[in-house]
């Protein structure tokens, strides 16, 4: 399979390749959004003098840190859209693509340790903000979420993350050009951020069910099987389920909900590896 | 891993086909290829020690040559082999070291950080500082790559591809932006490398400087190998040998011909006239490629005999330059700026 000089070599592979995109300019721009979108977020939703829209009442701690996620999803998702665009095109486009295939090691191990580094640069800071938000929770309204449900809201902030690395990393393999890469990545990123709900209404009308009033149970069960074919709406179902309030929770069995975590992990990577061996400097 | 002793092939190129797939998306069929230039049959061997010049006009196919030596396309037929492992393994990757064409180092990475990351690759990681040294980059070691200029950049390109020291050099242009000190240094390095036993296939237009280190040469035209050997090999082929250039004044065309046709071992090729027919040059070759003790003075002989007044007489070597225009048949190009009416 690999060995450790192997896996050592990847990782630091993927390390300098985090260190490459961490202290670069864009960096210096998503950080300060990453804060305040999600640390805000976590400030307000938390207060307890906030009037919620859409009458939504927080009751826990964890219902704070389900509200944040809609702000991990618009800022870590583009930041790593906006980070990970370039990281193959640029390459091939100065021509170090060249030499770096051309070194005596697996092309797959050079895909994952961009995967990696690409992935780590957004979720490292996105993992250490959502500390702080936890904190900032529990100075609002002196409840801590549990272990577990810290521990998922992590693993699953962690893997939309992933997800969404997967899928510009394959849109830079596939783009002759960075401007094609951004235009696919972004693309890729408002079809499921903000899109989707068009998607689903267009697929629920489709299929026959009733999409004119979104709050009956026929189409919040279509719309939560709908949302397995999107990153966003498996993140929000993995988190759902650790929701106690069935108010903002989905009826949808959790196996559904852990195939598509587990393809949505397999799938774009799989693509991402085969292209990127395939891939013509 | 083993190093190929001196005079053993490290490289063995058979019957090599390989054709680009260019992209011609239809709305139809978005995914639709079409086939483009490539290789066609080219076969050829590298032993170690060797310098190969690789020379052809654009779009002969030298890099996509080397860069099938190196690994990065895969052939669609033929062989190529490096010191017994095929080309697409990653095991062959670990004797080579390319340079690709004009390599755009950019961004706020420094040249050790670029060549650190290599030497992970490599797993050598302790020979940047050497290598740095090697090239001349030690003082801008650690400035953004943004700095560099083209040469630097060159340099840092063949840097990276010294990384190592593998057994085959790919060096693809490897002249582009370097002034003379450091081409000079190249073809010395390239010389030195020769000598501990390291192959190298250079390709580059600047024929003139090639021409000075390398001990054979490859010549492709139009994705085929027209003709491979040392020059002088090469030379005797064509029949290229020496050309004689004689030039005078004053004399007719009639009796410069004549002269010409009573010599039964001379070739013309060019007879040019300037200055209101004052002026000529005649370019004369050897029928048999080589010019014979006396027979230059023979030539003056004739001409003047036939009351021609030759003043000079020079005999010229052939040059790669002649070489590919010999057997590539590539006319000048003429390259005009069209005048405003």
């Amino acid at each position: 399979m690999i060995t450790i000089l192997e896996l050592k070599r990847i990782v630091r592979l993927a390390f300098s390749e985090f260190k490459t995109h961490f202290f670069s300019l864009r960096m210096c721009v998503l950080f300060p959004l990453l804060l305040l979108f999600i640390l805000g977020a976590a400030w307000g939703f938390s207060d307890p003098d906030a009037k919620l829209p859409a009458n939504i009442i927080v009751n826990s701690s964890f219902d704070v840190l389900f509200l944040t996620s809609l702000f991990i999803l618009f800022t870590a998702t583009l930041g790593v859209v906006l980070i990970g665009f370039d990281s193959i095109s640029h390459k091939r486009i100065s021509g170090t693509l060249a030499i770096e295939l051309s070194q005596p090691i697996p092309r797959w191990h050079l895909a994952i340790s961009n995967l990696i580094g690409v992935w780590a640069t957004v979720a490292i800071p996105t993992i250490l903000i959502t500390i702080f938000a936890t904190f900032t929770i529990n100075y609002q309204m002196n409840d801590l979420p549990t272990i577990s449900e810290f521990l998922m809201y992590i693993f699953a902030s962690c893997m939309v993350i992933y997800w969404y690395t997967s899928l510009q990393l394959l849109a830079s393999c596939l783009a002759k050009d960075m401007g094609s890469a951004v235009t696919l990545g972004v693309g890729t990123w408002l079809l499921f951020t903000m899109v989707w709900l068009l998607v689903t209404i267009i697929l629920a009308s489709l299929f026959g069910v009733d999409a004119t009033n979104m709050s009956n149970v026929e189409f919040e069960k279509f719309g939560a099987k709908v949302d397995l074919f999107s990153p966003n709406g498996v993140y929000q179902l993995l988190l759902e389920m650790m929701l106690e309030s069935e108010d903002l929770s989905r009826p949808i069995g959790k196996i559904w909900v852990w195939t598509a975590t587990f393809a949505w992990s397999l799938v774009p990577t799989s693509l991402f590896i085969w292209k990127y061996n395939l891939m013509k400097a | 891993m083993h190093a190929a002793t001196m005079g053993e092939d490290i490289l063995v190129i058979s019957n090599l086909n390989y054709r680009h797939k260019i992209r011609k998306p239809q709305w139809n069929n978005p995914w639709k290829n079409t086939i483009g230039h490539g290789l066609t049959n080219v076969s050829f061997n590298v032993k170690s020690g060797q310098i190969i010049g690789l020379v052809g006009p654009n779009g002969a196919g030298k890099t996509t040559l080397l860069e099938i030596i190196a690994g990065l396309h895969v052939p669609e037929e033929g062989r190529v082999t490096i010191s017994g492992n095929d080309s697409t393994t990653v095991m062959s990757r670990g004797f080579v070291g390319f340079m690709p064409e004009n390599v755009n180092w950019n961004g706020k990475s420094t040249p050790r950080k670029c060549l650190q990351r290599l030497s992970v690759m490599r797993g050598c990681e302790d020979t940047v500082d050497e290598l740095l040294k090697s090239v001349g980059l030690v003082e801008r070691a650690d400035n953004s790559l943004d700095t560099l200029s083209l040469g630097m950049k060159q340099r840092l390109s063949l840097a990276a591809s010294l990384m190592g020291m593998p057994e085959l050099l790919l060096l693809d242009e490897p002249l582009n932006g370097l002034d003379p000190v450091a081409q000079e240094a190249l073809k010395n390095l390239l010389l030195n490398l020769s000598k501990t036993g390291k192959s190298v296939i250079i390709s580059s237009h600047f024929l003139s400087e090639l021409e000075r280190f390398v001990d054979h040469i490859i010549v492709l035209n139009k994705g085929s190998l027209v003709i491979e050997g040392t020059i002088k090999d090469i030379e005797n082929e064509l029949n290229l040998g020496g050309k004689l250039v004689i030039e005078g004044i004053k004399s007719k065309e009639i009796e410069i011909e004549k002269s010409i046709s009573e010599l039964d071992f001379v070739r013309e090729i060019e007879y040019n006239v300037e200055n209101n027919d004052n002026e000529w040059q005649l370019n004369l070759r050897h029928l048999k490629g080589k010019w014979g003790i006396g027979q230059r003075e023979k030539i003056v002989e004739k001409l003047v005999s036939n009351n021609c007044t030759p003043n000079t007489i020079q005999l010229l070597n052939s040059n790669l330059s002649q070489i590919l225009t010999s057997v590539t048949n590539v006319k000048k190009i003429d390259m005009k700026i069209q005048e405003e009416e």
